[in-house]
């Protein structure tokens, strides 16, 4: 003797969800074709269709402004992803705001390495925190992380070379990786 | 599992295609809307709040994989949107506390009476749980799989407040 369907079985096969040995008992069980039938009424004494509620077509449109340069930019990302490796810096023309944004988000999420304040400086004044040979957001990201650690702070970071080493710093190196991107796109 | 073309939409908008992100948008908007005024009760709320849980749903492209349904994956980006605007009114206060003292969940709080009916009582006298189930399987029709990833749990999980909170409204113990 088959047991008969539990009610979470006949909720399952009310929404096409249940295994098919529980469809193969109710279509020749009465009881249990009965019970479903009383749950499909249930159900729909339950169901609340959501109410309409009327978007004002201002709201569509920055809606799908917003959807339109997200699509941009992620066609844009998947773009650069193309590109040869050693060319991505040049390519990588992030805005100011971004990229100050970007360094506080990083800074405050890791305390990760920063450059290290007994190498040899000569190069560091202009910009070129990490000394890779170009200025990029990168020496931007090392200097604030390095604002941010206890390490001792290199005389050298001083870019604008008002005697400190501090976030009008970053923000030179950040401005002068910006504008190197958009003059050699 | 989410329908084939919402999982072709969701790789067509991960390369970059306007016309899948505008399509995600007209399919889901109404729902979205709908639901949010379910949490808040007016449309000026329920609107901001749509406009804030698509730009968080842009955001996750390029690279956002889909688990379950896309209505699965908005469900707690709706929730939660709704409970800190709710907050931020303050007409949902010390919902930690409340959450503590009396087993609720935070979105129970806001949620709009349900429509007066047979069931009413019945829904109401359920453990927190078991109402959220409930809800998402009746009023908002959601599947075993959708309901498992908008509430964060296992399928197995579902299925057992389901069926406890089935055999209280169908009233067989
Ligand atoms: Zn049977």
């Amino acid at each position: 003797m088959t047991e008969h369907s539990t009610e979470l079985d006949l909720e399952l096969l009310r929404t096409g969800e249940a295994d098919p040995a529980i469809a193969r008992h109710v279509a020749g069980c009465a009881q249990c074709r009965d019970r479903l039938a009383r749950l499909e009424r249930d159900a729909r004494a339950l169901a609340m269709p959501l109410a309409a509620i009327e978007v004002p077509a201002e709201c569509d449109r920055a809606i799908l402004a917003l959807a339109r340069r997200r699509a941009g930019f992620v066609a844009e990302q998947l773009e650069r992803r193309r590109r040869p490796r050693w060319l991505r810096p040049l390519y990588a023309a992030v805005p100011l705001a971004a990229a100050a944004s970007i360094i506080f988000f990083v800074t405050l999420q890791r305390g990760a390495q920063a450059p290290q304040a007994t190498a040899p400086l000569a190069a560091a004044a202009t910009g070129d925190i990490n000394r890779d040979g170009r200025v990029d957001i990168v020496d931007a990201l090392l200097l604030a992380r390095a604002l941010k650690s206890d390490q001792p702070h290199d005389p050298a970071w001083d870019q604008n070379r008002d005697g400190r080493v501090d976030q009008a710093d970053v923000d030179r190196i950040a401005q002068a990786a910006v504008s190197l991107q958009r003059r050699h796109p | 599992m989410a329908p084939s073309d919402e999982r072709e939409l969701v790789a067509r908008a991960n390369q970059g295609d306007a016309a899948a992100f505008e399509e995600l948008y007209r399919r889901h908007r109404d729902w979205v809307v709908g639901l949010a005024w379910r949490f808040v009760g007016n449309r000026d709320d329920a609107l901001d709040v749509l406009q804030e849980t698509f730009a968080a749903l842009f955001d996750r492209f390029p690279g956002f994989a889909l688990t379950s349904s896309l209505r699965g994956y908005l469900y707690p980006v709706v929730k939660h949107r709704c409970i800190s605007l709710l907050r931020k009114r303050r007409r949902v206060v010390a919902i930690d506390e409340a959450r503590t003292a009396r087993g609720d969940l935070a979105g129970e709080l806001a949620w709009q009476p349900d429509p007066p009916g047979e069931f009413a009582e019945i829904i109401s006298a359920l453990p927190a749980e078991q109402r959220e189930v409930v809800r998402l399987r009746f009023a908002l029709d959601l599947k075993l799989e959708e309901i498992a990833q908008a509430l964060a749990i296992p399928t197995g999980t579902v299925k057992s407040r389901l069926h406890n909170a089935l055999k209280v409204l169908l009233k067989v113990v």
